[in-house]
C-alpha cells in the first residue's frame, strides 16, 4: 500500500510539473508579454533581423486602409486598373474608371502614337510613390516597438525602390538601421519584401498590345490569349473610335485596364 | 411639232414633289466646321503627347507649331529603348521617351533593338540581347543568346532540338539528379556544391541505371509550355506523362517516353492532353480528381454557348442582333464570340456599325473577326458592278425603276459635293439605273449636339420636277418624269424610302429591339406636306401601331462584364420577328417591282 501511494505521488508531481513547464511554454510562445520577455535571448526573436524584417513585411504587405482593404492590394489594384498610373491625366472614364491611353492619335485614319513607353518603370514608380508613405508609417511603427522593448535604435535616411518581376513585385527598402541592445550592436542595410503577383505579364501584354497598335491599328485579343494561355483580354469599342483593354491574370485575378485610339473611323458620311 | 407658235396652250405645271427625309427630331441647322488653325502640340493640354489639334489646346510648358505633326522635327516619332527591360518602343515621341527616362532614336530598328534567339532552358524567345538577360535573370537562367539567328521559328526549332535528359551529380556527398537539357547541365560544372556533373540524353532522373536518390512517387504537376500533366519524382523533377496504369511499370520511369506514344484514353487515368485538340493540364477541381496527384486535362472547349452551339477552344463567330448578317437597324451591333479555356469570350464590334463581324471556317474550325464596314464611298457608285465589288468597299446595289421616265441629272456629282441629292432615278449612259447603298447601314450619331444625323440623311432628299402638258383639247398629260407623282404611283415613295432607310439611320424602320418608328421623313407636293391622304397603305400601318417608336438607347454599349462565366450577357437583345413592318412592305414590293 505504501509503495502504491508513493508512485501516486510521484505520479501526481510529474503530471503538475507537464503542466507547469506546458504553461510556460504556451506563456512564451503565445503572449506578447512572453515573446518580449524571451525575444533576446533566443535566436530568431524579434531583436533578430529575422523578425525585424518579418514585422516589416507583415505590416507592409498587411496594414489596412479606412475602408478595411489591405492598402497594398489596393493601391497596386488602384494602379494597374487606371493602366498604369493611381491618378492618370489622359484617360477615358469607362464605368467610373480612367483607363489612361497608352496610344493615341486624335486624327482619324492614323496609327496611335505611343503614350506611355517603359511602362514597366512607370508603374514601378507609381507603386513607389502610393506605398511610400505606408512604409515609412510602418518603419516608425518598427522603431517604436524596438524602443518600447528597450533597444536602441540609429537609423539614417529611407530609400525606396519597386522592382516588378515575373512572379513578384519586389519592394526594396535601403535603411541602414542600427540596434543597441547592451553591449551589442546589430546592423541591418537593407529590407527585401516579396509579393507574388502577375502584374508584369499584364504589362508586357499591354505593352505588346500598344506596340501592335502604333503599327496595325487593332489587335486580336484571342491571338494573345493563345500565346499567353494564363492571361484573360477582353476589349471594347467606343464610337469615337477608342479601344478599351481589360486584360487580366486567370490565376491571381490580377487586372489591368487600357485605352488605346489608333486608325479611328468618323462616325456617318464625313461631311465637314 | 409642238412648237410654241402653234396655238395649242401648253400648260406645264411644275408639281415639286419633295421629298424630305429627316430624322425624328428637331432638325439643327448645318453648322459648318468651325475653323480653327491645327497646330502640332509636343504635349497637349490633356497630357497626350504629338497631337494635332487647336492651338489653345497646346501645353504652353512645351513646344508647339503651326503645323503637322509629320512635318515638326520635335514631334518625329522614333525608337525608344528601355535599357532595363531591353524593350525598344517604336511609333514614340521624342519627348514621350525622354521623359519616361528612356533612350531615343530616330532609327527605326537601333542596334539594341535586333533581335536574336535567346535559348533559356528548354524554352527560347526571339527577343533582343539585354531583354534575353532580364529573362535569364528572373528565371535564375544563363543567357544563351545567338544573334546569327534571324527568324522566330528557327529560334523555337533550336528550342525543341535540344537534348534534354537527366543531369546526375554530387551535392553535399549525396548523388543526386535533376532533369534538363545538356547545357544547362554543363553549366553547373561553375557551381561549388556540385560536383562530377555527367548528362545522360533521354534518361528520367528515377532511371534505376543512374541510381540517384530520386524515386518514382504518386505526383503530378503541369510544366509551363506543355500540355499534359507529368508524373514527378522524389526530387521534384518532372517524369513521363501521368500514365495511371505505369505508375508501377519500372520502364516508364526509366528513359523519356515521347508524347506520342503516351496514353491517349485521358480522363482520370491519362495526362496526355492536347491543347490543340480541348484540353490542358490544370488542376483538378471537387467531382474530377485523378487517381494519382492533383491534376488533370481540363476540357478547354465551350459547349451550348450564346447560339446554342458548341465550339473549339480557339474557335470564334459571330453573332448578330437579329441573326442576321445585314441587321443594320437603330442601336444594333455586331459581335464577335470566342472560346478560349472553356469560357466564350464576347467582343462587341466597333459601335454604330462601324466595324462588322465576318466569319469563315476552315476544315470546321470556325474563325471570326470584326473588320472595318468599308461604306463610306457607297453612294458615289454609278455602276453595279463597281457598287458590289466586295474587294474595296461593302455596298449593295438596289435598282430603282424609273417607269421609262427621263433622269434627273448631276445628282451623283452633288452627293460628291457633300450637299445633297437622291438616287431615286440615276440613269444614263454613264450610269446604271439604281443606287449604291451601304451593305451594312452605318449607325449616325442622332443624338446629342451638333448636327447629328439630319445634314446626313438629308444627302439623299431630293425633288423631283414632273412637267404636265395640257392641249387645248382634254386634260393635263404627264411628259416627264411621270413615275415620280407618288399619288399615282406609290411604289415611287417606296423606292425613295428604301433607299433613305439604306444609308444610315434615317427614314422609317425599326430599332435594334423591334421597336417600330414611321417618322423620319417626309413628303411635300408644292411645299405642302402629303402623307396620310396618300394612299400608299404602309404611311397609314405604322400610325396605328401599338408601340410607338423611340430609338434605342445610344449609351447603351455592352460591358466587359458580359462575358463572364461563358454566359453572354448584353444590353443588345436579338429583336423580335415583326421588328420593321414599314421595310418589309417595301422589300416586298421591291420584289415585285423587279420581276
Amino acid at each position: 500500500m505504501k509503495i502504491r501511494g508513493e508512485k501516486a505521488q510521484v505520479t501526481i508531481f510529474v503530471i503538475l510539473a507537464v503542466v507547469i513547464v506546458g504553461a510556460v511554454i504556451l506563456f512564451f510562445a503565445f503572449t506578447d508579454s512572453g515573446q518580449k520577455i524571451i525575444a533576446p535571448l533566443i535566436p530568431g526573436g524579434s531583436g533578430n533581423a529575422g523578425n525585424i524584417e518579418e514585422q516589416l513585411t507583415n505590416c507592409i504587405l498587411e496594414k489596412k486602409n479606412l475602408g478595411g482593404d489591405i492598402l497594398f492590394d489596393s493601391e497596386v489594384n488602384s494602379i494597374l486598373k487606371n493602366g498604369g498610373e493611381k491618378n492618370p491625366k489622359f484617360f477615358y472614364l469607362h464605368q467610373s474608371i480612367p483607363h489612361k491611353y497608352l496610344c493615341y492619335s486624335a486624327n482619324y485614319y492614323e496609327p496611335c502614337v505611343n503614350q506611355q513607353p517603359l511602362l514597366v518603370q512607370k508603374v514601378e514608380s507609381e507603386i513607389k510613390n502610393s506605398l511610400s508613405p505606408t512604409i515609412e508609417v510602418c518603419i516608425e511603427e518598427l522603431k517604436a516597438d524596438l524602443n518600447d522593448a528597450g533597444f536602441d535604435t540609429r537609423n539614417e535616411n529611407l530609400n525606396v525602390s519597386v522592382d516588378i518581376t515575373g512572379e513578384n513585385i519586389n519592394i526594396k527598402i535601403d535603411y541602414p538601421l542600427k540596434i543597441k541592445e547592451g553591449e551589442g550592436v546589430r546592423s541591418f542595410d537593407k529590407f527585401e519584401i516579396k509579393k507574388p503577383s502577375g502584374a508584369y505579364q499584364l504589362i508586357l501584354v499591354a505593352d505588346s498590345i500598344v506596340s501592335f497598335e502604333t503599327k496595325y491599328g487593332d489587335s486580336d485579343p484571342v491571338a494573345y490569349m493563345s500565346l499567353y494561355p494564363n492571361t484573360r483580354i477582353e476589349k471594347l469599342k467606343i464610337s469615337d473610335g477608342t479601344t478599351l483593354y481589360k486584360i487580366s491574370d486567370r490565376t491571381t485575378m490580377e487586372e489591368m485596364n487600357f485605352a488605346t485610339r489608333s486608325y479611328a473611323i468618323p462616325i456617318g458620311y464625313n461631311l465637314k | 411639232m409642238r412648237g410654241e407658235n402653234i396655238l395649242m396652250k401648253k400648260e406645264i405645271l411644275f408639281v415639286f414633289l419633295l421629298l424630305i427625309v429627316s430624322v425624328l427630331f428637331v432638325i439643327i441647322p448645318f453648322v459648318p466646321a468651325q475653323a480653327s488653325v491645327t497646330t502640332c502640340c509636343e504635349r497637349a493640354t490633356d497630357g497626350a503627347y504629338c497631337q494635332n489639334v487647336p492651338s489653345t489646346q497646346c501645353d504652353e510648358n512645351y513646344l508647339s507649331s503651326p503645323t503637322s505633326c509629320d512635318s515638326t522635327s520635335f514631334c518625329q516619332l522614333g525608337t525608344c529603348y528601355d535599357s532595363d527591360e531591353g524593350l525598344c518602343m517604336e511609333n514614340t515621341p521624342k519627348k514621350a521617351c525622354e521623359e519616361a527616362n528612356g533612350l531615343w532614336t530616330s532609327e527605326e530598328n537601333p542596334p539594341q533593338c535586333g533581335l536574336g534567339c535567346c535559348v533559356l532552358g528548354e524554352q527560347a524567345a526571339f527577343t533582343t540581347l539585354q531583354r534575353c538577360k532580364k529573362l535569364a535573370g528572373n528565371y535564375g537562367l544563363q543567357a544563351d543568346f545567338r544573334e546569327n539567328i534571324q527568324d522566330e521559328i528557327s529560334c523555337v526549332a533550336i528550342a525543341n532540338a535540344q537534348d534534354i535528359g537527366a543531369c546526375v551529380f554530387e551535392s553535399e556527398f549525396t548523388k543526386t539528379c535533376t532533369f534538363e537539357t545538356r547545357g544547362e547541365c554543363n553549366a553547373k560544372s561553375t557551381e561549388e556544391s556540385v560536383s562530377n556533373n555527367q548528362f545522360f540524353k533521354d534518361f528520367l532522373c528515377t532511371s534505376e541505371q543512374l541510381n540517384t536518390n530520386c524515386q518514382k512517387s504518386e505526383q503530378t504537376t503541369c510544366l509551363e509550355g506543355k500540355d499534359g500533366v507529368y508524373f514527378v519524382d522524389s526530387c521534384g523533377n518532372p517524369a513521363n506523362i501521368y500514365d495511371a496504369s505505369k505508375i508501377n511499370d519500372k520502364n516508364y520511369w526509366e528513359k523519356v517516353v515521347p508524347k506520342s506514344e503516351s496514353c491517349t484514353a485521358g480522363g482520370k487515368n491519362c495526362g496526355n492532353c492536347d491543347y490543340l485538340g480541348g484540353s490542358i493540364c490544370a488542376e483538378a477541381s471537387r467531382g474530377e480528381k485523378a487517381t494519382y496527384g492533383d491534376f488533370i486535362c481540363k476540357d478547354v472547349n465551350c459547349y451550348e454557348t450564346y447560339d446554342g452551339q458548341d465550339y473549339i477552344n480557339g474557335e470564334s463567330w459571330c453573332v448578330y442582333d437579329n441573326g442576321k448578317p445585314d441587321d443594320d437597324r437603330v442601336g444594333s451591333r455586331h459581335y464577335r464570340h470566342a472560346c478560349f479555356m472553356g469560357e466564350e469570350i464576347v467582343e462587341p464590334c466597333a459601335d454604330l456599325r462601324q466595324e462588322v463581324c465576318v466569319e469563315d471556317s476552315i476544315e470546321d474550325f470556325s474563325q471570326a473577326g470584326c473588320v472595318a464596314n468599308l461604306w463610306e464611298d457607297c453612294l458615289i457608285q454609278e455602276r453595279k458592278n463597281d457598287c458590289e465589288n466586295s474587294d474595296v468597299r461593302d455596298c449593295k446595289w438596289i435598282p430603282v425603276t424609273t417607269g421609262g421616265g427621263d433622269v434627273v441629272g448631276g445628282i451623283v456629282d452633288s452627293v460628291k459635293e457633300g450637299i445633297s441629292g437622291l438616287f431615286l432615278n440615276v440613269h444614263n449612259d454613264e450610269r446604271d439605273q439604281g443606287a449604291c447603298v451601304p451593305d451594312v447601314a452605318p449607325g449616325l450619331e442622332f443624338w446629342g449636339e451638333g448636327d447629328g444625323a439630319t445634314s446626313q440623311c438629308d444627302l439623299v432628299s431630293s425633288s423631283c420636277v414632273i412637267t404636265y402638258e395640257k392641249k387645248l383639247i382634254g386634260q393635263k398629260e404627264c411628259v416627264n418624269n411621270c413615275f415620280c407623282d407618288i399619288k399615282t404611283n406609290p411604289q415611287a415613295a417606296l423606292q425613295a424610302l428604301n433607299i433613305c432607310s439604306s444609308i444610315g439611320d434615317c427614314g422609317p424602320g425599326a430599332n435594334y429591339i423591334g421597336k417600330n418608328v414611321n417618322k423620319g421623313y417626309e413628303f411635300t407636293i408644292d411645299d405642302k406636306k402629303v402623307g396620310k391622304d396618300l394612299d400608299i397603305g404602309f404611311l397609314n400601318a405604322a400610325d396605328g401601331a401599338k408601340e410607338t417608336g423611340q430609338p434605342a438607347d445610344p449609351t447603351a454599349n455592352p460591358d466587359f462584364s458580359g462575358s463572364q462565366g461563358g454566359e453572354f450577357v448584353s444590353n443588345s437583345e436579338p429583336a423580335p420577328v415583326s421588328g420593321n413592318i414599314v421595310k418589309g412592305i417595301i422589300s416586298e414590293t421591291y420584289r415585285r417591282m423587279a420581276s
